[in-house]
């Protein structure tokens, strides 16, 4: 008899050790190629406040260029896959990615129209983050009009349908868009990249992000108990409603947030918390950071390919897509227990 | 403890049944016995609270439910849903823990007090090996005793089960009515539907007999389920006899004569 959900120990230790991994081979390879005795003299240099004697050019590899991009790489895959855990959770479905309600659609709306007007970078950040929120309070507003015996059903029916709405919105703007410069920003933002983030970027992320990990980590034994039937965990003593609530804004705060700075990055969310329940279990105590961990070096390595396979950098998104989808499919086909 | 006074019970506006009076006592099992769409599971979950009465109202030790927290009503009643799948692959030993949420604060994980809680449970139940189990890796019996588990982890004084025996094989149906008779032993309180009149002869104190929404009739098992009471509520012959080999009555489908141009029945 093979006990699975348990958790044997060294799986615990299997996403730690690819995140690091993971970040330093980031920080050693690209254009500039940083040998990992110059980045451990760096870092050691900078933690004691000493010279570290290594040229310039590698002290500006490493902290002004490499350092910017690999934080918002993690922070921005931390978020979706924390997001796409807790979704899986709330919505009792394994098949649920962050942008169910609509907020990648609200966002990518809110960035199109910013694009269009020629609005200044913070201003089309700003915009998508409130295009993303907007759009998950109409899903939710819809949703909670509508009386029926499975809500959560109904919620995520609401989000497909506004999702596709406000898709040809998009569509519209993007014919309606100067095709020299608009159409082909509005193109790249579609696909994420983290090519132009700044630290100042993930500075002005970062707060929404915090306030929606929060209530996850301080509630995540009660995560455990939503994934049951709202019936059975109001019967459990738990009103289920508000809490679900709750959390779907915090995750759907982190979401925007992070596709607000990024563009739309598919797959981490639907594809890293199933890796991590493989490794973990369900227990949301311990899927939250393994996820998050899986969610933030996956993202740093397929930007590391970004980055590197091709002259140009290719959009984050078609990698996600491309990586994330075989792997996907392999996990189904050999049957990983996450889910069943 | 638990009483529905008056009761109008339903989904949205159309009432299932009307003015129903019922009353649990202190350690008492008292077994809903009904037909298919009697209303059995409807009136279980108005009783619980789960669903809103249209009228009347239901009693926890004199309270009225709707005016009760759903935390200080899962204190005291637990429900014990039909064996049910599950999506993730929690273990036996964290769904039965979840049965403690009701007592754990908001923000807080279970203490080593509320494990020695589940793992005293799982004991009661004679599944303290399946502990480290994933639930969705269990047999239809095997869950059923899973989640009486996690109801008496809740520690309350009255039990509602949904129809603990549908989708059971025999084996288990009779390690499931056990268990109810080992809980009335213990003191507790426990309501429970089933659609078989023998599941009640087996372990009820009181049975109540469930006819479209409403109660025909209440009583001690021997009393209230005669051949000729079950063969209104159900439709068909039913004979109910003393058996000497199972030391109780037994109810059973009487045979009906198929011979040529014989029925005249």
């Amino acid at each position: 008899m093979l006990s699975v959900s348990a958790s044997p120990a060294p799986r615990r230790w299997i996403a730690p050790f690819v995140l690091t991994l993971i970040v330093v081979v980031s920080f050693s390879v690209g254009q500039y190629a940083v040998a990992p005795d110059e980045l451990w003299r760096a870092i050691v240099s900078r933690m004691f406040g000493q010279a570290s004697g290594l040229p310039p050019a590698v002290e500006t590899v490493i902290w002004q260029i490499r350092l910017p991009r690999v934080i918002a790489a993690l922070a921005i895959g931390a978020a979706l896959a924390a997001a796409g855990a807790a979704y899986q959770g709330l919505f009792r479905n394994p098949l649920v990615s962050p942008d169910i309600l609509g907020v990648s659609a609200g966002a990518s709306l809110g960035a199109v129209i910013g694009i269009y007007f020629s609005l200044p970078a913070l201003a089309i950040q700003t915009s998508a983050f409130a295009g993303g929120l907007i759009a998950v309070a109409g899903v939710y507003a819809v949703g909670s009009m509508v009386r029926a015996r499975d809500p959560t059903l109904v919620l995520v029916l609401a989000g497909m349908a506004v999702a596709a709405l406000l898709g040809a919105c998009v569509s519209l703007v993007k014919v309606l868009a100067d095709p020299y410069n608009q159409l082909p920003a509005m193109t790249y933002w579609l696909l994420g990249s983290l090519a132009s983030i700044t630290s100042g970027d993930v500075l002005s992320a970062a707060p929404a992000m915090l306030i929606g990990l929060t209530p996850m980590i301080l509630m995540r034994w009660r995560m455990n108990v939503l994934a049951l039937e709202d019936e059975e965990t109001r019967a459990l003593g738990l009103n289920a409603k508000a809490l679900r609530a709750l959390l779907i804004v915090a995750a759907t705060l982190m979401t925007a947030a992070a596709v607000s700075i990024s563009g739309l990055i598919g797959w981490i969310g639907l594809l890293t918390p199933h890796i991590a329940r493989a490794l973990v279990g369900p227990d949301f105590g311990r899927l939250l950071p393994a996820s998050i961990m899986l969610g933030g070096g996956f993202l740093v390595g397929v930007d590391l390919i970004a980055r590197n396979a091709a002259p140009t950098e290719i959009p984050l998104g078609v990698l996600t897509a491309a990586l994330g989808a075989p792997f996907f499919l392999y996990l189904l086909a050999t049957a990983a227990r996450g889910w069943r | 403890m638990l009483e529905a006074r008056r009761l109008h019970f339903g989904h949205g506006a159309i009432a299932l049944g009307r003015e129903l009076d019922l009353t649990i006592g202190e350690g008492e099992a008292l077994c809903l016995i009904g037909p298919n769409g009697a209303g059995k599971t409807t009136l279980l979950k108005t009783m619980l609270g789960l669903i809103p009465p249209i009228g009347g109202e239901v009693l926890l030790y004199g309270a009225p439910l709707s005016r009760l927290q759903r935390r200080e009503v899962a204190k005291r009643l637990g429900f014990v849903p039909q064996a049910h799948a599950a999506l993730f692959p929690f273990s036996v030993g964290d769904v039965v823990l979840m049965g403690r949420v009701a007592r754990i604060g908001a923000f807080d994980a279970p203490s080593s007090a509320d494990r020695a809680i589940v793992a005293e449970a799982l004991t009661r139940l004679h599944i303290a090996h399946l502990a480290a189990r994933p639930y969705t890796e269990l047999s239809g019996g095997e869950r059923q005793l899973v989640l009486i588990a996690r109801a008496l982890a809740q520690q309350p004084s009255c039990l509602v089960m949904d129809e603990p025996t549908a989708n059971l094989d025999l084996g288990n149906q009779a390690r499931v009515l056990d268990v109810i008779n080992a809980l009335r032993a213990i003191g507790l309180a426990v309501l429970f539907s089933s659609h078989d009149p023998n599941h009640a002869f087996m372990c009820a104190d009181r049975v109540a007999l469930m006819e479209e929404g409403a109660l025909v009739a209440i009583g001690p098992p021997d009393d209230v389920m005669t051949g000729e009471s079950l063969r209104k509520l159900y439709g068909v012959a039913l004979s109910v006899e003393f058996s000497a080999g199972a030391g109780r009555k037994m109810c059973t489908p009487v045979r009906r004569a198929h011979t040529a141009g014989g029925d005249n029945d």
